[in-house]
């Protein structure tokens, strides 16, 4: 192959690495007026008034919106097409704030400094309630505020039974922090009014079809008044999949009928967008003493935060992940999300499974730990087959390769040799760990599991391409021109995308889910043929041969054995003009499975028995992906899941005070995430083994990445210390406390 | 110069005091501004912002025969560089060397590290085991010279009222090899991290160089201002470099912190990691390196 | 709002809009010469401005990026006579008569790219792209300083600088590449 599996640089790293690229905040809006919120900084509190006499006399100042004078209509953020039904708890300006950085109140200005200033002079007042700021708090607490979102369960086969019967069971209780994207570029959004009523959103998402849905219910007006075009974006990892500014900024383009940028500095985007979920998972694996999993029973309680939003779906996600990786007769699962009166939780980069795989593989390595047995050998007895079924959901797991993804690991890391032996001084304790994980690919057999793409050639002979591609930063964009390429054999570069625009792009699920290279890049590939096809008959035509005796070459149709003759794109382009023939194709691919992707990473730490510092030294990663499309950015992917995984299992925490509700952790100065120089060097090694269903036979890698990543990390460390630690992030203070338990 | 602007950036120290004469209002000097510009976002500025950097000698390290002179706009960076600081005052080089990012360093300076009085300022403990004078420049123009511990006296306090000024720092020079000195610090990273423990000692051995003569240790992010720790100093002084120096170094510092931060939350992780840091220490000063203790007393 | 009464919400109507002037900065007053990329501007600005602000804002240099204001993520890193800072912790009015560089001075005069822009591209170390030019400018810096980095030198030399999609494997593959030129 031409294109498939051969490195190609990231589309737009010209723009990029000479800074010419513009994003949204570099953009120079005529007659751009700012928006600053006000956020709540009470965790829970009725605001009985808002006194914003001072700000409005300030000159420059144009308006104070709140829940007086908006719209309060109910919504929520998660939703992502039209009529969706879920649980409607959040509002623009809410009248009853729910967490410390809740929205009270937006001032919007001629400069950001004057809003900035101005914000700073409205004087709220609230009438306090009270609080939990933990799901274990809430379930405890009996209030109408704070409740169950979601309960989940599943049980098949007999647990009970087969645990009675088992050799031993093992129980441990893990808890997950919450944690927060850190995408460089914070949220930001500008919306404008357009002619007709019409009001135009510039946001960086996931997905300008969200953007607008959302938008629309809590304006309360037609999703046709709403249009949005993404721009460049600076990071997402699912951070940037809800829309939180939006709403408010339409709405405040709509009254002012001004262009309004509502920007966030750092902190606000800590204390008022999305995090991750916390969990507290609480296993007990049943084995046999030869280490197989008879019986498996997990009880997971999780913290959505504030609002609902998307956390109807994390106990159902969690179950689906969790049952994909072992083959397990008997097992028994409940998920209960409970909101609290901390900042709400969304997206986050494998939705429910990084939080899963920790709580179940943690477990899964102290198990083996009881067994005396070593944790690959363990695993090794229980993994998943190629072809296995998901008993939850009964859809068939695909080509899955952790079984080959475990054994070609184990030996590139020199796992048994490395395994059980202590290195080190008597201070500095070194330790191997492992962990698998599994992440799903697309959205099948969920609502709407489909792509829409148009390829269209152009007179100059390259190919434009009209898709609602979203591409986050991590350059699916590249993969999927490479796609294209791979099929019309033209350079990748020869295919124009459009920007992503709801005005423009069929209705796309966008970027979630871990379907842009399975799903859409199926999509691209099967549009591509279409094209191709089109082309072949017009080339046909003009060579007045059959179709199938065409090839295709660089940009040109050749035909006859030996090709004799060829035909440019660009001069095709113009015979098709002639011949009134349309050189375009749009082809709907609609989703028929949902394999899931594997992984088995290794970790070699060293653990500073005195400082209680954890450095991770050498770090192996194996992906069963299917497929390559382009190793680079799936080494990138990789690289970027095991330095979030390493913050995750070792350092990152939003640090929700117990006893008010606000964060220690919101900012960069004291939300560490790890930076070069606490990065070990990464090993990749590929199981290229095609997935039938995907295109060139690829799947996912992007979530997946950081999923195995913290349990390796914290088996590892179990492993050189001998202790069971089960609270991330390994902090100094924990992993000392645990050692002078230990040593008492 | 300065009504309109609400800036002064003065070339001489007479131009400094000059600046201030007469006025009735808040004053702050800036040299690298890191601090205060993240101090003042959001908040109305002072009245009049005085730029120290281009003050002549404020950015200048000068070594005469009795002390190293520093002045207070020099940059962590030029210290950790610095040839003569390298050899001599290790201690700071190191200290230096380990604030924030090579951006920071860039920027940030000895007087502003002193005038901030954070206890996680990273050249505190350095500075004070050094057995640093600082001069200060009063507002009315006349100048004088304290020992460390009565400038640095609080939390985020010193000494220094409105339009005060750190002008220069002078570390007092000893015949070098014997005065040997060390910092070392733990935080969440390696680099960019806040200190939550950091140990700096300054020693003086005897010619032989085989035993501690004196010996000043101070503790950072311990207690609000830098704490020497006496009873540590004690375990190293007229001792022999070898384990039992170590042992007792090392269970003497786990004690100041007990006495330092009884019953706090975090006191049961700062005793143990000082612990690692002190090890950290001894291998910086005598080049070697020593067991850790065997038997971790812990606190009733 | 009378008083003695309880309290009611007191929601101010959105006031009639004014038209829009750009309204003059009360204390735009101190000269400074700024000498970026070569080129010499000479503008006025307020003794609270960042540098990073007057670089974007008023000199419409874009490539730098504002993602903390603290100093702890690096986008906005420049060289201020050829040493890396954090343009959001700059004074503005303290960069008067000094040597500033942007990504915008890295490149060649033509456009094209400067070897270690060029090897950023090639070994896939820009992603997102937001952290990039701060990216670049750390490692420009480094260069300049330290023409033969060790691997550790490059993860401390850019310890300063945060990344989210790479993980920094490929940026300090980049550097070294460049280094070992």
């Amino acid at each position: 192959m031409k294109h498939i599996s051969k490195p190609h640089p990231i589309l737009d790293g010209y723009e990029k690495v000479s800074g010419r690229l513009t994003y949204l905040d570099d953009m120079k809006i005529e007659g751009l007026v700012h928006a600053k919120l006000l956020l709540s900084t009470v965790a829970h509190g009725r605001i009985t008034r808002i006194d914003a006499d001072a700000a409005l006399s300030q000159p420059g100042v144009l308006a104070v919106f709140h829940h007086g004078n908006t719209p309060g209509n109910t919504y929520n953020s998660t939703i992502w097409f039209e009529d969706q039904e879920a649980p409607e708890d959040e509002c623009m300006f809410p009248r009853v704030v729910r967490h410390m950085g809740d929205r009270v109140a937006a001032i919007v200005a001629e400069t950001a400094e004057i809003a900035r200033e101005a914000a700073a002079l409205i004087r709220v007042e609230y009438s306090e309630l009270p609080a939990v700021f933990s799901a274990q708090a809430a379930l405890a607490a009996e209030t109408a505020e704070v409740d169950l979102v979601d309960e989940t369960r599943f049980d098949y086969g007999d647990t009970d039974a087969a645990m009675a019967e088992s050799d031993r069971v093992v129980e441990t209780t893990v808890s997950t922090p919450r944690t927060h994207h850190c995408a460089i570029e914070n949220h930001s959004c500008v919306a404008m009014p357009e002619k007709g009523g019409r009001i135009l959103i510039l946001s960086p998402c996931q997905s300008v079809f969200a953007v607008q849905m959302v938008t629309a219910r809590a304006l309360g007006i037609p999703a046709s008044q709403i249009r949005v075009i993404k721009p460049p974006i600076g990071g997402s990892f699912g951070g940037k999949a809800e829309p939180v500014l939006d709403p408010l900024c339409a709405q405040f383009a709509r009254v002012l009928k001004l262009p309004v940028r509502l920007s966030f500095e750092r902190h606000e985007t800590f204390t008022a967008t999305r995090t991750r979920s916390g969990a507290i998972g609480r296993v007990r694996t049943a084995v046999s003493d030869d280490g197989h999993i008879l019986a498996r029973d997990t009880d997971v309680l999780i913290d959505v935060g504030a609002y609902t939003t998307g956390g109807i779906f994390l106990p159902g996600s969690m179950s689906q992940r969790l049952c994909r990786l072992y083959d397990i007769d008997n097992q028994r699962y409940r998920g209960r999300a409970l909101r609290t009166n901390t900042v709400p939780s969304g997206a986050y980069r494998g939705y429910g499974s990084p939080q899963i795989h920790a709580i179940s593989e943690i477990n899964l390595d102290l198990t083996a730990t009881a067994l005396g047995m070593d944790p690959v050998v363990f695993r090794m007895k229980n993994l998943v087959e190629p072809n296995a079924t998901d008993p939850t959901t009964g859809i068939d797991v695909g080509n899955a390769r952790v079984r080959d993804c475990v054994t070609e690991g184990a030996a590139r890391f020199d796992w048994k040799n490395r395994w059980g032996q202590t290195v080190g001084r008597s201070r500095l304790k070194r330790g191997v760990g492992m962990a698998c994980g599994t992440h799903i690919n697309g959205c099948f057999p969920g609502f709407h599991e489909a792509t829409t793409a148009t390829l269209a050639l152009r007179p100059d002979g390259r190919v434009d391409l009209t898709c609602a591609l979203h591409d986050l930063g991590c350059g699916s964009n590249t993969t999927l021109a490479q796609i294209i390429a791979e099929v019309l054999d033209i350079p990748p570069t020869d295919i124009v995308f459009c920007e992503v625009d709801s005005d423009i792009c069929a209705y796309d699920l966008g970027t979630r889910a871990s379907r842009m290279t399975y799903i859409a890049g199926e999509a691209l590939r099967r549009t591509a043929k279409s094209l191709k096809a089109k082309i072949a008959s017009v080339a046909a035509l003009e060579f007045n041969c059959d179709p199938d005796d065409l090839s295709f070459e660089d940009r040109n149709v050749l035909s006859g054995h030996p090709s004799d003759r060829r035909i440019s794109f660009s001069e095709l382009f113009r015979r098709a003009e002639n011949r009134n023939l349309e050189l375009a194709a749009t082809e709907t691919y609609r989703a028929t499975a949902n394999p899931g992707s594997y992984a088995a990473h290794f970790a070699e730490v060293e653990v500073d028995i005195l400082t209680g510092k954890v450095r991770v030294l050498d770090y192996l990663a194996v992906h069963d992906l299917g497929r390559s499309i382009n190793r680079q950015l799936v080494e990138g992917q990789i690289h970027s899941g095991i330095q979030m995984g390493i913050g995750y299992a070792l350092l990152e925490d939003i640090g929700v005070k117990p006893d008010t509700g606000a964060l220690n952790g919101d900012s960069l100065s004291r939300y560490h995430v790890p930076n070069a120089p606490e990065m070990p060097r990464i090993e990749t090694l590929l199981i290229e083994k095609t997935e039938p269903t995907g295109p060139y036979g690829a799947k996912a890698v992007g979530e997946l990445a950081t999923i195995p990543v913290a349990p390796a990390v914290v088996n590892a460390t179990n492993a050189a210390l001998g202790l069971s630690l089960t609270t991330l992030p390994l902090t100094p203070e924990r992993v000392v406390a645990a050692l002078k338990s230990q040593a008492r | 110069m300065n009504g309109r602007t609400g800036v002064a950036r003065p070339r001489t120290v007479d131009e400094v005091t000059a600046a201030t004469r007469g006025l009735d209002g808040r004053i702050a000097y800036v040299a690298g501004a890191t601090d205060l510009i993240i101090a003042q976002d959001g908040i109305p500025w002072p009245d009049l912002v005085i730029d120290i950097t281009q003050v002549a000698g404020f950015n200048t390290v000068e070594v005469s025969r009795g002390f190293i002179r520093i002045g207070a706009a020099t940059t962590m960076t030029t210290l950790s560089n610095h040839k003569t600081i390298g050899t001599e005052m290790m201690a700071l080089a190191r200290a230096a060397a380990k604030v924030g990012s090579v951006q920071i360093r860039n920027r940030a300076t000895i007087g502003g590290n002193i005038a901030s009085a954070m206890p996680a300022g990273d050249l505190l403990p350095a500075l004070h085991c050094l057995g640093a004078r600082i001069g200060i420049l009063r507002r009315d123009g006349l100048h004088e010279t304290l020992g460390f511990e009565a400038v640095v006296v609080g939390r985020g306090e010193t000494c220094l009222g409105n339009g005060d000024l750190i002008t220069t720092i002078y570390l007092p020079r000893e015949t070098p090899k014997r005065r040997i000195s060390a910092f070392v610090k733990t935080g969440p990273r390696e680099v960019l991290t806040i200190a939550r423990l950091g140990v700096a000692a300054s020693i003086r051995l005897n010619p032989k160089l085989n035993r501690v003569e004196d010996a000043r240790v101070v503790a950072g992010a311990l207690a609000p201002v830098p704490l020497r720790m006496h009873q540590v100093e004690a375990t190293l002084r007229d001792r022999e470099i070898g384990q039992p120096l170590a042992d007792d170094f090392l269970f003497a510092l786990s004690q100041a912190v007990d006495a330092a931060i009884p019953g706090r939350h975090s006191q049961p992780y700062k005793r143990r990691a000082i612990t690692g840091l002190g090890l950290d220490l001894l291998q910086q000063l005598f080049n070697r390196e020593f067991d850790i203790p065997s038997v971790q007393a812990e606190p009733a | 709002m009378e008083k003695g009464k309880e309290p009611v919400m007191d929601c101010p109507e959105t006031r009639p809009i004014a038209p829009v002037v750009v309204r003059k900065s009360p204390a735009s007053t101190i000269p400074v010469v700024l000498h970026v990329n070569g080129q010499e501007h000479r503008i006025k600005v307020r003794r609270q401005d960042r540098l990073s602000s007057v670089l974007r804002d008023a000199l419409g240099l874009t490539g730098l990026k504002e993602g903390c204001l603290e100093g702890e993520c690096g986008a906005c890193t420049v060289l201020l006579d050829d040493m890396p800072v954090n343009a959001c912790l700059v004074l503005a009015f303290q960069a008067d008569a000094r040597k500033i560089t942007t990504v915008e001075g890295v490149e060649n005069a033509d456009g094209s790219l400067s070897p270690l822009q060029q090897a950023f591209l090639d070994r896939g170390a820009v992603q997102c792209g937001y952290c990039t030019p701060g990216m670049v400018m750390a490692a420009h810096g480094l260069l300049l300083q330290n023409p033969r980095p060790s691997e550790s030198e490059i993860r401390e030399g850019l310890g300063g600088n945060l990344c989210r999609c790479t993980g920094f494997q490929t940026i300090v593959e980049a550097v070294k590449t460049v280094a070992e030129l």
